[in-house]
């Protein structure tokens, strides 16, 4: 043992416990951000003690900067990241289609159909009345351009939903080509000491956010590069490659396939992608098919009536909406043409007499038939349970979206309980390591005055 | 080991908190501010789809309440006519009971039979009352006045077309009219074509039923249209839906026809508001009495001095009274079913916006307990939120 030896051993001591220190600061810095994974010093004796004067003596190195992860926890959190990243979508999506159907108002489909009924009652009281005749075609107009508005609104958030898939497919491309990236300097590198910390956790926060967006599987494989696979066992990242999806006619394909996707993807109920295909393909066609069904039947029923009646002008054999197509019913109903330019046109009468109403009272008890899904529900029940319908997905989408957070909240909680910082935690670990590096400097002093001791000693 | 409580997670439990609260405090809000517990349909779909079921039916209770209003000024009007024509009657028979003895004589009834003409022409006018555009007595021909001042034999009016027909070639009837009653006889072009292509259909009750259709080629021939009735059509192209029609009319005063004019008054059923014409002043009323017929026979008795003529007289007009009595009878008792319909209407809506309020109207005293309870626990996290940055070591450590 030498007293140049104890310099060493100090001047070791002040290094490690400044790099503490650094990592430490480097740790308050990082307070709020994040992902952020906390880093600790490992701080461990080096050398030996043996008997006799001549032997070397222990001293202090930091031999790695250590990063608390827990990947098991990891691997919780990136599947709910998917199922809150499907369940927040649907939730918003759906949101907005709830606002097309609130009927909590008044002033909604349910009234204007009311109004509907109402007019051709009014009419038949007094079927030669030129105002009631009037006031049915703006009925009906109203009711034709409800429905024609309501699909268009569907229509538009089908649209967007479309416009989303594939801003979300371009972002998943941007993200996995990121992991793939940090896959190859981290591989580089390899996992040693702590200088891959900072991309670890950077490539951990671009797997979260691609897990919110896509059903997915990862594993790491030995050179620490993070494969990513879609549920069909494709493959999105493999080490420092990634590969592409693309949006091709509507479709979500892998690569250059032309194959669709789509139904693959939405599978899972997993990611942004699979709620915003779910509702384009599934919950949106749903609806404006009961939407088209119930605006078909309306225009048909009416128009059987009204054929057999007979108009002020005794015509018969007429309709009263526009025959509906095969598809865009709803967003296509209109009253013909005739009848909004001369409302004689409209036939209320069940014979050739003009004061017979009969066949406007026929269509006015419409309502109360049942005609609707094979002949079981009137038209005005079909309706309530569409809305009710609705509103119990949005509900459902709502809710799960509430607990899926929740869960997802906890589970962070949890990872930052292991990895986040604590300031105060931080501020104690500074004191102790100020406390060490304080004590390794009266240690380089006392060597000194031991030198000069010495110095002294010779003189 | 103890939990480490992060700096983040402190912050973000804040966060979540106040966000819980604050939406909390949003939702008994907007309740408070609606009265109403159902302002999204997802926040009670069950519930949305019961309120929406009861403000069907309640709107359809609002319609038909006001079908009955609208049939009620219709009923009153005509039992007012009918009570008229009664006290008209009353004053011919008294006419005809004074005219009768031995101390009338030529130049009375001369005089009466004066009166008597008054009496029919007061009589042709309530009988050819309006309400609105409508009359009263028409049946379904509203339209059409329905009684006229001198009686005419059976006819067969000229052909009317349907204002969209294709064919323009011209139509002539013919034949003697041996119904009953006042008809409309209607032809309906089936398939179109040619004058010998095409097919038809006939109506004999004015297009509310139909029968079979014919074979081509008929339509070169008469058609017989049903009790004498027939159209001969000139060559010409016909469409589908091309329509004939021809009204009937038997002898009489009577030009209107026997249709009832319905309402709906509840779900699934509905009432007759009309009195036609025919079975109040005509022979095929209860009483099989012509009040017109019966007024001309006895002015033409007074006229002259037929004393067993206006004997006669004094029975018609009996007969005639009890016929009108009885459909101002017939009006009462529409009338109270009008009003039953109605009473039971408003029972029903009084349950359905009960029903209705049961389920969508918010509880306001207990809402705005919970507001209060909400605003405190709001204040509170606020109070938290404030605070969370004071603790630290840092505040010790000197």
């Amino acid at each position: 043992m030498s007293l140049s030896g104890l310099l060493q051993v100090s001047r070791n001591a002040l290094a490690s416990y400044q790099m503490a220190i650094d990592v430490t600061g480097g740790n308050i810095a990082n307070v709020s951000t994040p992902g952020y994974s906390r880093q600790r010093p490992v701080i461990m004796a080096t050398g030996d003690v043996q008997g006799g004067a001549t032997n070397t003596q222990m001293s202090v190195e930091v031999t790695k900067v250590e990063r608390f992860f827990d990947s098991y926890l990891e691997v919780q959190i990136v599947d709910q990241q998917q199922k809150a990243g499907y369940s927040e979508t649907e939730s918003s999506l759906l949101g907005r289609i709830e606002l097309i159907f609130n009927e909590t108002k008044g002033a909604g489909l349910n009234d204007v159909m009311g109004r509907f009924w109402g007019a051709w009652d009014d009419l038949a009281i007094n079927p030669g009345g030129q105002v009631e005749r009037d006031a049915l075609v703006s009925a009906s107009e109203e009711l034709a351009t409800r429905f024609n508005t309501m699909a268009a609104d569907l229509q538009d958030i089908q649209q967007d939903a479309n416009l989303s898939i594939k801003d979300t497919v371009s972002e998943i491309n941007k993200l996995a080509s990121n992991i793939a990236d940090l896959n190859k300097t981290i591989s580089e590198r390899g996992n040693v000491s702590g200088e891959s910390n900072r991309l670890l956790d950077e490539r951990s926060e671009g797997l979260k956010s691609l897990s919110k967006l896509i059903d997915l599987n990862y594993v790491v494989d030995d050179n620490g590069a993070l494969n990513v696979f879609l549920p069909n066992g494709k493959q999105l990242v493999t080490g420092n490659v990634a590969w592409e999806l693309n949006f091709r006619n509507d479709h979500v394909v892998f690569g250059s396939s032309t194959e669709s996707m789509d139904q693959i993807l939405a599978q899972g109920d997993k990611g942004k992608l699979a709620a915003l295909l779910n509702v384009r393909d599934e919950n949106i066609p749903d609806y404006q098919g009961k939407l088209d069904d119930l605006a078909k039947e309306i225009i048909t029923q009416v128009n059987n009536l009204h054929q057999e009646g007979y108009d002020a002008y005794q015509n018969t054999g007429n309709d009263f909406f526009v025959p509906a197509g095969s598809e865009n019913i709803a967003k296509k109903m209109a009253v013909k043409s005739e009848i909004i330019n001369d409302v004689n046109r409209i036939a209320a009468s069940a014979v050739v007499s003009s004061g017979n109403g009969e066949v406007a009272q026929a269509i006015s008890v419409l309502k109360d038939q049942l005609l609707m899904n094979s002949d079981s529900t009137t038209f005005g029940s079909y309706y309530g349970s569409m809305v009710g319908q609705i509103g119990r997905d949005v509900a459902d989408a709502n809710s799960n979206a509430e607990h899926q957070d929740t869960i997802l909240t906890q589970l962070i909680s949890h990872r930052d309980s292991a990895s986040g910082v604590s300031v105060d935690e931080e501020m104690m670990n500074i004191l102790k390591y100020q406390m060490g590096y304080n004590a390794a400097g009266r240690l380089c002093q006392t060597v000194n005055e031991l030198l000069d001791t010495l110095m002294n000693m010779v003189k | 080991m103890s939990i480490r409580i992060t700096d983040n997670a402190q912050y973000s439990s804040v966060i979540d908190n106040l966000f819980n609260i604050r939406k909390q405090y949003q939702d008994v809000m907007e309740k408070l501010a609606s009265q109403k517990n159902i302002n999204n349909i997802s926040d009670d779909a069950l519930g949305v789809t019961r309120v929406l079921g009861f403000k069907q039916t309640n709107q359809a209770i609002g319609q038909y309440q006001s079908n009955i209003d609208n049939t009620n000024s219709w009923l009153s009007a005509t039992e007012g006519k009918l009570n008229n024509a009664n006290d008209l009657l009353t004053e011919a028979s008294g006419l005809a009971v004074s005219q009768s003895t031995g101390t009338a004589n030529a130049d009375t009834r001369k005089i009466a039979a004066q009166k008597v003409q008054a009496i029919m022409d007061e009589m042709l006018s309530l009988a050819n009352s309006k309400l609105g555009d409508r009359y009263l007595f028409a049946g379904s021909r509203s339209d059409v006045k329905p009684f006229e001042s001198v009686e005419t034999a059976a006819t067969i009016d000229e052909p009317m077309y349907g204002k969209a027909n294709a064919y323009g070639g011209t139509v002539v009837k013919s034949g003697a009219y041996t119904g009953t009653k006042n008809n409309a006889y209607v032809l309906k072009i089936v398939d179109g074509g040619l004058r010998s292509a095409a097919t038809y259909k006939i109506s004999d009750d004015g297009g509310a039923t139909w029968g079979a259709v014919s074979a081509p080629t008929d339509l070169d021939s008469d058609v017989d249209l049903g009790d004498g009735v027939k159209l001969t059509f000139a060559a010409g192209t016909f469409a589908e839906n091309d329509l004939f029609y021809v009204n009937a009319l038997v002898s009489g005063y009577y030009k209107g026809n026997d249709g009832a004019l319905n309402v709906s008054v509840n779900k699934d059923s509905s009432a007759q508001y009309n009195i036609t014409g025919e079975e109040a002043f005509t022979d095929k009323g209860d009483g099989s009495i012509d009040v017109f017929k019966a007024l001309q026979s006895f002015k033409d008795a007074l006229t002259d001095n037929n004393v067993d003529g206006i004997s006669t007289a004094i029975g018609d007009i009996k007969k005639a009274q009890d016929q009108i009595n009885l459909c101002t009878a017939k009006c009462g008792s529409r009338a109270n079913r009008m009003e039953m319909a109605k009473n039971n209407l408003s029972e029903l809506e009084f349950n359905m916006t009960s029903l209705i309020s049961a389920t969508e109207d918010a509880d306001l005293a207990e809402l705005s307990t919970t507001f209060s309870m909400k605003e405190v626990a709001l204040k509170a996290a606020y109070e938290v939120a404030s605070r969370i940055s004071s603790n630290s070591i840092i505040s010790f450590l000197k």
